[in-house]
């Protein structure tokens, strides 16, 4: 324990599905259907499935070593050298894919919103708020979400139940017509978004029980591979073979929405589960990255690391990417094999050297 | 103490400064309200014709809904504009109009003749691309100039042209389903299809007490970007009846002694199913319809017995079966697949699909298509058989 915050297994469980709905139903049914098209829903199944697995191993590694995050247990697995090495990747990483998020999350509203607004003025202000949040603990944070997420979910589910009138439910037929491969080619770059679980490398260590710490990620998954699911067949069974050229298709979506003469133009629903769940996202990676350098410099305190933190990573959001295009590239192309490594690759490879040198607790497993 | 709260204090200072406004806000007053767009070719370049709404012209009063006041002008403002692209040529219409333009009201586009032969993907493209237009608003095809169709001032009941054309569509979709759905989400989600071709409303302008006045009559058909041809309002009855969006409305068929009979629709339910016959692609269409009879211009029909209802169904029937090989006869003619057969093969068939997807063009001219109608007629309106005279003939 670093942070004196503590958290349930529920509260893990919302904060994780904040993680990984509001970015995953904006962007998921674009990317996925580029590659899987009307069996979009069969590759959501796939990268649950993958998700489940990889949160599997993050939470057996948190379990054996409770209270500690992922910098602390590698220096002990791995020696200070290779040990360290890894909790500098942890602290990059989270940097790394919060400056996606922070960009996309800008991206986003000035494309379909704010086009006169500068991009950095959306960049300064989310990171302000993150920075202000972690300032504050863990346990502020878990608190907000507690209270955003209920309400992202219930909008969520109004867009949701709004489309069925419209949804043309043939739109998914013929299933696997061309086969298994395009589902799988379709998965890939939505298993960035499932192994987001990696946020548990260092909460683990916040939990009041982290026996519990699998079945929280497990139920997280889940729930997350529902939602994705009922997401990715509305758009495709309402939007069909247009959701290949709308780069934001839930938007689109919600902007067509029409309940008799009642319910017209929803979209700032999706406007505000975007803020909402956006703002949370970045400020829960924001913590991780923030705790991971804090304690890779073996300091005590970690608000001014936040500070620091916050500042580079409104540099990295503005600088690392020319245009909308490239970004969206580098997210579906280029990023999801070296991220991969990180969230799902070098957990498989510390849980085996924890097993193999007998290190950490294992009581659970015998019990 | 002081030093706790001079934070708040500058912070909430530094607010009012902000209060003043959001970042790009457009007063009002400074926005020009689009209400119908006209698209048409000329030359190398497009041409743009705006229907502005004038807000002054608008304002309230009794008249507001009818368009018959002689001293209030049509509140509308005409401005036209040509450049290459219809982005830029938009742009030239803030100019013209002196105001920046706004999109939320814009309830049809409408692309001339010329236009929609050549290619239609400026105006997709356009459309798709900008944040501001939705997919809800109509798409039209002019038989003609776009232009003309924009510039007719006659507005039937409602103040606005653009308005009419909307409230026109809209209820000829509910009501007596006469028209297709029109709308760009429909039409691009068809020309995105594998092989299901997009359809449009037509337009065309007509005299109606004294004015020019667009109307929608019929429906364009395009083979991808191109316009290929017109569908009548018979052909689009049929369409629809093949697309089964038929909600309500009247059919008027033929009683056997040449007399006519009007039946209501009161509800119908479309199945398409495909098939291979010796390898080749086969369709089957039955259209399953509950009807009343309306009015009947024989008084010697009877309408007392289940059994006489029964003898009318045929009628029925055989007036959509012909309204069904319409659409299908032209929609050969033009060798576009409207209808999206070859994609409710894929669906179910899509084996043999893959066989015959490279050939679709060639196949669907021919493709035999067998058309079977159940109609039931459950009721004859406040009276049964039409009355008859008392005194001796």
């Amino acid at each position: 324990m670093f942070e004196g915050s503590k958290i349930s297994s529920r509260q893990a469980v919302f904060l994780i599905t904040t993680v990984i709905v509001p970015t995953s139903i904006l962007f998921l049914p674009h990317m996925i259907y580029v590659a899987a098209k009307r069996d979009a829903w069969l590759s959501v199944l796939a990268i649950t499935l993958f998700g489940l697995g990889v949160g599997d191993i993050i939470g057996r590694l948190g379990r054996r070593f409770p209270g500690q995050t992922v910098v602390q247990y590698s220096r002990r697995l791995l020696g200070p050298v290779l040990g360290g090495a890894v909790g500098l990747v942890y602290a990059g990483f989270f940097i790394y894919i919060n400056a996606f998020v922070v960009r996309e999350f800008s991206e986003m509203l000035v494309t379909n919103y704010y086009k006169e607004t500068p991009q950095v003025v959306f960049v300064l202000g989310i990171v302000f708020v993150a920075v202000y949040i972690v300032w504050y603990g863990l346990e502020v944070l878990t608190r907000v979400n507690d209270m955003v997420l209920p309400l992202v979910l219930i909008m969520l589910g109004v867009l949701l139940i709004t489309s069925v009138p419209i949804a043309e439910p043939e739109n998914l037929l013929p299933v696997l017509d061309n086969g298994v491969g395009p589902v799988l080619q379709g998965a890939v770059p939505a298993a960035v978004f499932f192994d987001e679980t990696v946020i548990m490398l260092v909460l683990i260590s916040n939990l009041t029980r982290p026996a519990e710490a699998r079945v929280a990620i497990a139920k997280a998954v889940l729930l997350v591979g529902l939602i994705q699911l009922l997401v990715v067949v509305t758009v495709v069974t309402v939007l069909g073979t247009l959701t290949e050229n709308q780069l934001y298709p839930t938007l689109h979506l919600a902007r067509h929405l029409r309940v008799g003469p009642y319910l017209a133009n929803v979209d700032p629903l999706i406007l505000l589960i975007w803020i909402l769940g956006g703002f949370l996202k970045v400020t829960i990676f924001h913590y991780c990255a923030t705790i991971c350098a804090a304690q890779l410099l073996g300091l005590s305190g970690y608000g001014l690391v936040s500070v620091v933190n916050g500042a580079i990573l409104s540099i990295l959001a503005v600088v690392l990417w020319e245009d909308a295009i490239e970004l969206s590239y580098q997210i579906s192309r280029i990023i999801p094999p070296f991220f991969l490594a990180v969230q799902a690759g070098i957990p498989v490879l510390l849980l085996a050297v924890a097993f193999f040198k007998r290190q950490g607790v294992t009581a659970g497993d015998r019990n | 103490m002081t030093g706790i709260k001079i934070i708040p204090v500058v912070l909430i200072g530094l607010a009012l400064l902000f209060l003043s406004g959001c970042w790009s806000n457009l007063e009002l007053e400074n926005r020009a309200f689009v209400s119908a767009l006209g698209i048409d070719k000329s030359g190398d370049k497009l041409r743009v014709t705006a229907q502005l709404l004038v807000p002054s012209l608008l304002g309230g009063g009794q008249n507001r809904a009818m368009g018959t006041d002689p001293n209030k002008k049509n509140p509308v403002f005409i401005v036209e504009t040509e450049a290459r692209t219809l982005s830029e040529a938009v742009d030239l219409l803030s100019k013209e109009s002196g105001r920046r333009l706004f999109f939320p009201f814009l309830q049809i586009i409408v692309v001339g003749e010329d236009l929609a032969r050549y290619s239609i993907l400026p105006v997709t493209e356009w459309v798709q691309r900008d944040r501001e237009l939705r997919l809800k608003t109509l798409l039209g095809v002019a038989v003609g100039e776009a232009g003309e169709v924009i510039k007719a001032p006659g507005a039937g009941l409602e103040r606005v042209p653009g308005y009419f054309l909307g409230s026109s569509t809209e209820t000829a979709n509910n009501f007596c389903s006469r028209v297709v759905e029109g709308n760009f989400l429909k039409f691009i989600k068809d020309l995105s299809s594998r092989s299901r071709d997009p359809v449009a409303l037509r337009l065309a302008t007509a005299e109606v007490s004294d004015q020019k006045q667009a109307r929608i009559s019929g429906s364009a058909v395009f083979d991808g970007y191109r316009l290929a041809g017109w569908l009548n309002d018979r052909e689009t009855r049929g369409y629809l009846w093949i697309t089964g969006d038929i909600q309500r409305g009247i059919i008027s068929a033929t009683l056997p002694h040449g007399e006519s009979i009007a039946f209501e629709i009161r509800g119908s339910d479309t199945e398409i199913k495909t098939g291979f016959v010796d390898g080749e692609p086969v369709v089957d269409i039955n259209i399953v319809m509950k009807s009343a009879v309306n009015e009947v211009h024989n008084p010697v029909v009877s309408l007392a017995s289940p059994r006489d209802l029964d003898r009318l169904e045929p009628l029925v029937e055989r007036q959509v079966a012909g309204e069904v090989h319409a659409a299908l006869e032209k929609a050969r003619r033009l060798n576009t697949d409207i209808f999206g057969f070859g994609e409710i093969i894929h669906r179910q068939h899509p084996a043999e699909w893959r066989r015959i997807a490279g050939y679709w063009d060639e196949i669907f001219p021919l493709l035999p298509v067998q058309v079977q109608v159940k109609a039931t007629i459950r009721r004859t309106g406040q009276i049964g058989s039409p009355v008859r005279p008392g005194k001796p003939e």
